[in-house]
């Protein structure tokens, strides 16, 4: 190592100079490394034994480097890929290390010559670095080559996977989604918790710059619905609930529920464990009482206006005297429907009247203002578009529904505002009975069994306290009240209530036990309904309807929400056709009465039913609405009693079966026949029209937009109720 | 015996080189050939798959013939589907609340192209495995909708674009010649020309736009701005709206809707979804509306033929790009089986269930070869439906696409009731800065 030394230091004046161009080739060693001072500057014949390692490295590296690109691109192409980087590299890695290995390590030399000459101005020392320096140019000697080589290779290729890469460690976009929460609110709320949950959203992003929690709200008009959903746990998340699951009729499972009332929440049956979930107040929003609407140019007729006081009692006999008609949603869909009628329930049991005369007196009340629609905001749109007679009609609605009526506003999606948002003409006068109730709006938590986490626990308690915060904010800039009943409250131009009688400002709210009882006593006004559905599942429906869906799809439909119609006391079941066992028709569900849990159960077997109807070759209907009406007609009961057929009416019955359907219906004259036809103008397929021209059978048509309104046009006919 | 060469008998470094060779060399062709195995063999995880999608609205439920035959040949992986809300938004959130409380165990997720950044950066979905994948027959556009930082994580199951659909049969009685290609202002002079002349019965408006308050409300104001020769947001999420071209667009919303009973844009479209305008247009209410392909057999049934057989109505391409829309099929994170259902995902986008979607279910495919493929004869709106994917575009790809298109709706709600004349783009601009930051 010292001869090394020696003889190779260039500059050192006691040896021999260095071949040009490589001043650390000595000039005599071990073999090894003569020959690769040989390799670097003019590589002999024959003499790749020692480059090897070199060319292996690379065409390693190479493979390697090629198999994460492989990862990306499909098998066939991941193999050739990987092979011909590995070929690649070896010709490479042969070919730079000639040229490149060579220059660098002459470069290197230079620049340890250039360092030594420096060092050799001191003799003693540059002694003392002899050792050193030998270890260096061993070192280099030793590692450059391969590492040049290999890195090299890894350059080149890391240029070539640059994007891939740059998205590997390029760092994620700071802020992670937000979580998501999924509200479901009461429809007359819609438009203020929306603002109110984005104000939410931006309270929660303003300390760390990212939006934390991400707000759905969503709307279900009916309560029956939501009460249905709850109970059998939103549904399990398995398949066949197409068109009934909640999911699919209501929307994601809720974390927050906004009903309009509390006497909503009780009505939600109450059970532990799965699959319902634990339904928790936190407490009310805003407030609306509710109120009697008068219009404005008939309050002087009532006569109401000087009194002291009001009680429901003076304005029914006021509004009967008067000839008003008095309208209210329907207390089996709507809050402000059943507190009102609270209301009146308990003002005709009061003042010691007596017993028998207020159920008189309540079942006049029932049938004078019927069953329909189903909220406030149909009941106002229902006015506003004149389907009802503005100056003839006084509505039963809470103070912020009559309050953006009024103002023309919005009132729901399927009615906007007013045209041209004018205020409304005329303008609804505002009463408020005494011992009225009003609309709370609670914020009730949702905990499903089973599952949650802490974090959403946390955005829903402070979504909440944020409600609480800001009822002065947008949630009453259109008419709510804060939750203690009046103060803050600011009105719409044009939508401020004249308000004739003011009770007081204290909100009040029903004993549970006195809705309950209210509902009982609805219910026993009405005749029990005996219905039986009978719904054609052959493949005559399988024609489309509605995009997307089939007569059977939107009959199915169709069939779940008359179902929906029927409550406690009526009595349901359910045929289709094609017949089984000799029979024209297949007894899917029997008819049962329909009492609590049993009744919803009743109603769970006919959606299931629907779900997976028994198919089978086109039939007519005609027998089995025959055997139905004669059914119907045997069990003679009082109430109401319908058929309900829904079918395409392919194929048409022949001469002889119309007369015969007719024959039945002639012979039971209570027993009504409705039939519903899937589709736009299906009520005119030549089997439908010859059945409602020689049987006298009243025709329902439309496709899935229309079967909401063609199945209450049914009700509605049926049940001969006020129809805006 | 054959002589080893002198090089090698001789060399301490052949040894060495070999042996570092054999000790890289070895463990890599196992793996590698593991892998490659391993992808051929395509050993399935047995057990159900569960796929969560929105309303099957496919004609006759092909969506759900295709399950039925997966079934059929996959007894081990049976799969069902779970529909969601027809509305895209709770779809969403039922997708986004299911896998961030663990509430559903859903394998595969049916979901808008547009959200796909927004579920990958939020861990909700496993990137696709595309070293099974042939990604050449998909459409660039569709594909490049389905990518988030360079990863693939859906597929693209079906495409859409929106169509310019018009009165030919008013046009004609006019005696006005539909233009080669439409632009937004011989939009408006048609309809002019038409109520000056006088107004045929029942027309209301010259255009319908489904701008009700959800995803239809963004589409229709990026066309608008697209065409308009603007950009809301530029790649990689740079937003370029406060611009005078971005403000034409929006101008052409809040001055559309101005005029009572001569508004060139129906007052309505401001609640209107698809199915409104579709309805809408098939009374005879509209001389224009902007739809999906998927609506020209219904509008052409409504409407039918003329006198002399020609139909009533005209297809064009939009003035300008066509926001595209269409789903993709991705693998839910929490999924415990993966592989089945890449899949199934691989059997329902394949090029046989694609073609059976497109012609019985009317769902437009995302591959370009059953495009090409397809013939009027089969399919009647084929063509449009090329026309349209053509120039189609994809929306802001951010994993915070909810809040962009809030933002959005927001301000079209502002132009649509006369707050907004659409000059305040700077305002927006600052608000969708903050938005495509996460803030």
């Amino acid at each position: 190592m010292t001869e090394h030394r020696e003889t190779g230091r260039p500059g050192s004046g006691g040896g021999s100079e260095p071949p040009p161009g490589n001043p650390l080739i000595p000039d005599d060693g071990e073999d090894a490394r003569a020959g690769w001072a040989q390799t670097a500057v003019q590589p002999p014949p024959g003499n790749t034994v020692e480059r090897l390692p070199v060319t292996i490295f690379f065409s390693v590296a190479s493979a390697l480097l090629a198999d994460i690109v492989a990862q990306q691109v499909p098998v066939p192409w991941s193999a050739l890929l990987v092979a011909m980087a590995a070929i690649v590299g070896a010709v490479g890695g042969r070919m730079l290390e000639r040229v490149i290995a060579a220059d660098f390590s002459s470069a290197t030399a230079r620049g340890i010559a250039a360092v030594r000459s420096g060092f050799e101005r001191l003799q003693p020392l540059w002694r003392m670095m002899g050792p050193i320096d030998d270890a260096v140019l061993k070192l280099a000697k030793f590692l450059i080559r391969p590492t040049v080589a290999g890195l090299t290779a890894a350059v080149v290729l890391a240029v070539l996977i640059a994007p891939k890469i740059t998205a590997m460690v390029s760092p994620e976009p700071e802020c992670a989604p937000p979580k998501e929460l999924p509200v479901l609110i009461s429809p007359e709320l819609a438009g203020q918790i929306r603002t109110a949950a984005a104000g939410f959203e931006d309270e929660q992003a303003a300390s760390s710059g990212c939006r934390r929690v991400h707000v759905t709200v969503y709307t279900e008009e009916k309560l029956q619905s939501v009460i249905r959903a709850l109970r059998v746990g939103w549904r399990s998340d398995t398949a066949g609930d197409r068109l009934s699951s909640a999911f699919n009729t209501i929307g994601p499972r809720p974390v927050l529920w906004i009903p309009s009332s509390m006497a909503d929440v009780q009505q939600v049956p109450r059970s532990s464990g799965e699959p319902m979930p634990e339904l928790r107040p936190l407490g009310p929003t805003v407030w609306s009482p509710l109120v009697l609407g008068v219009p404005e140019n008939r309050a002087k007729d009532l006569d109401l206006a000087h009194r002291d006081s009001m009680n429901w009692t003076q304005a029914l006999a006021a509004l009967r005297r008067e000839r008003i008609r008095l309208v209210r949603p329907n207390p089996d869909s709507s809050a402000a429907g059943l507190l009102h009628t609270t209301a009146v329930h308990e003002a005709l049991n009061g003042g010691g009247a007596d017993a028998s005369r207020a159920r008189v007196e309540f079942r006049r009340f029932e049938h004078a203002v019927g069953r329909s629609p189903s909220s406030d905001h149909e009941l106002l749109c229902a006015l506003r578009d004149g389907r009802l007679p503005r100056d003839e009609t006084a509505v039963m609605v809470s103070e912020e529904s009559l309050i953006a009526y009024n103002a023309g506003q919005s009132l729901g999606e399927p009615c906007g505002g007013a045209p041209g948002g004018l205020a409304a003409d005329p303008k609804l006068l505002a009463y408020y009975p005494e011992s009225g109730y009003g609309l709370d709006y609670p914020v009730v938590q949702v905990n499903w069994p089973g599952f949650g986490d802490d974090q959403t626990q946390g955005f829903v308690g402070r979504l909440y306290q944020y409600l609480a915060r800001n009822v002065g904010g947008p949630l009453i800039g259109s008419g709510l009240r804060d939750a203690h009943g009046g103060h803050g409250q600011r009105y719409p131009p044009g939508g401020e209530p004249p308000t004739m009688y003011w009770a007081g400002n204290e909100p009040a709210r029903p004993k549970p036990e006195s809705v309950r009882r209210t509902l009982d006593e609805v219910g026993q006004t009405r005749d029990a309904t005996r219905m039986l559905l009978t719904v054609d599942t052959s493949d005559g429906m399988d024609a489309e309807a509605s995009p997307g869906l089939t007569r059977l799809d939107v009959a199915a439909v169709a069939a779940e929400g008359a179902a929906g119609y029927l409550g406690d006391g009526d009595t349901l079941g359910m045929w289709t056709v094609p017949g089984t066992d000799g029979r024209p028709y297949t007894d899917a569900v029997r008819p049962k009465k329909l009492e609590g849990d049993r009744g919803l159960d009743q109603l769970d077997l006919i959606r299931q039913e629907l779900r997976e109807p028994r198919r089978g070759a086109r039939q007519s209907v005609n027998q089995a609405i025959e055997a139905g009406v004669e059914d119907l007609g045997r069990q003679r009961t009082p109430g109401t009693t319908a058929l309900v057929v829904f079918t395409s009416g392919d194929p048409a019955p022949d001469r002889e079966g119309l007369l015969r359907v007719r024959a039945a219906m002639d012979a039971n004259p209570d027993v009504r026949v409705f039939v519903i036809a899937p589709g736009r103008d299906a009520c005119k397929a030549e089997g439908i029209d010859g059945l409602a021209r020689a049987a006298e059978v009243t025709c329902h048509d439309g496709d899935l937009v229309d079967v909401e309104d063609t199945v209450r046009g049914v009700f509605e006919d049926l049940w001969k109720v006020t129809t805006p | 015996m054959t002589r080893l060469p002198q090089f090698i008998r001789g060399s301490r470094w052949f040894w060495l080189a070999l042996a570092l060779a054999l000790l890289v060399a070895v463990p890599l062709a196992i793996v590698g050939g593991l892998r490659i195995w391993e992808r051929l063999a395509g050993d399935l995880e047995p057990g159900p798959i569960v796929l969560a999608s929105g309303t099957d609205v496919s004609l006759n439920r092909q969506r759900q013939q295709l399950i039925d035959k997966w079934n059929l040949e996959h007894p081990a992986n049976p799969a069902t589907m779970v529909e969601l809300s027809q509305v895209a938004d709770l779809q969403r959130s039922q997708m986004v609340t299911a896998a961030q409380q663990r509430s559903a165990n859903y394998d595969v997720l049916n979901i808008d192209a547009q959200w796909t950044a927004e579920f990958a950066r939020g861990d909700l979905l496993r990137p696709i495995d595309e070293t099974r994948l042939d990604t050449g027959d998909y459409l660039d556009v569709a594909l490049d909708g389905a990518r988030y930082r360079d990863r693939l994580w859906g597929v693209p199951f079906n495409a859409d674009a929106g169509l310019l659909y018009y009165r030919a049969d008013l046009l004609r009685q006019y005696g006005i010649q539909p233009p080669d290609h439409w632009t937004w202002r011989a939009m408006n002079d048609t309809w002019v020309k038409i109520i000056t002349f006088g107004r045929p019965e029942g027309l209301r408006s010259g255009i319908g736009l489904n701008m009700g308050a959800y995803e239809g409300r963004t589409i229709n104001m990026l066309e608008q701005v697209w065409d308009a020769g603007g950009e809301v947001v530029r790649d990689p999420n740079i937003v370029t709206v406060d611009t005078e071209v971005a403000s034409e667009g929006f101008r052409r919303i809040a001055n559309g809707v101005e005029g009572g009973r001569y508004a060139f844009i129906d007052p309505r479209s401001r609640g209107w979804a698809e199915d409104n305008v579709v309805q809408s247009f098939n009374n005879g209410e509209l001389l224009f509306m902007r739809g999906w392909p998927v609506a020209y057999p219904q509008v052409d049934k409504a409407l039918g033929k003329d006198a002399n057989g020609r139909s009533r109505v005209g297809v064009a391409a939009l003035p300008g790009p066509s926001v595209l829309g269409g789903q993709n099929l991705a693998i839910a994170a929490g999924s415990q089986r993966p592989k089945a259902a890449q899949a199934l995902i691989e059997f329902l986008t394949s090029a046989p269930a694609q073609r059976q979607l497109f012609f019985r279910g009317g769902l437009a495919p995302a591959r370009e070869s059953v495009l090409e493929d397809t013939e009027p004869s089969q399919v009647p709106y084929v063509n449009m439906l090329r026309l349209a994917l053509e120039t189609a575009r994809n929306r802001p790809v951010t994993p915070y696409y909810p809040l962009f298109t809030r933002v959005m709706q927001e301000e079209g709600a502002r132009l649509l009731s006369g707050d907004s004349d659409g000059a305040d783009t700077p305002a927006l601009a600052g608000r969708l800065k903050r938005v495509l930051q996460g803030g």
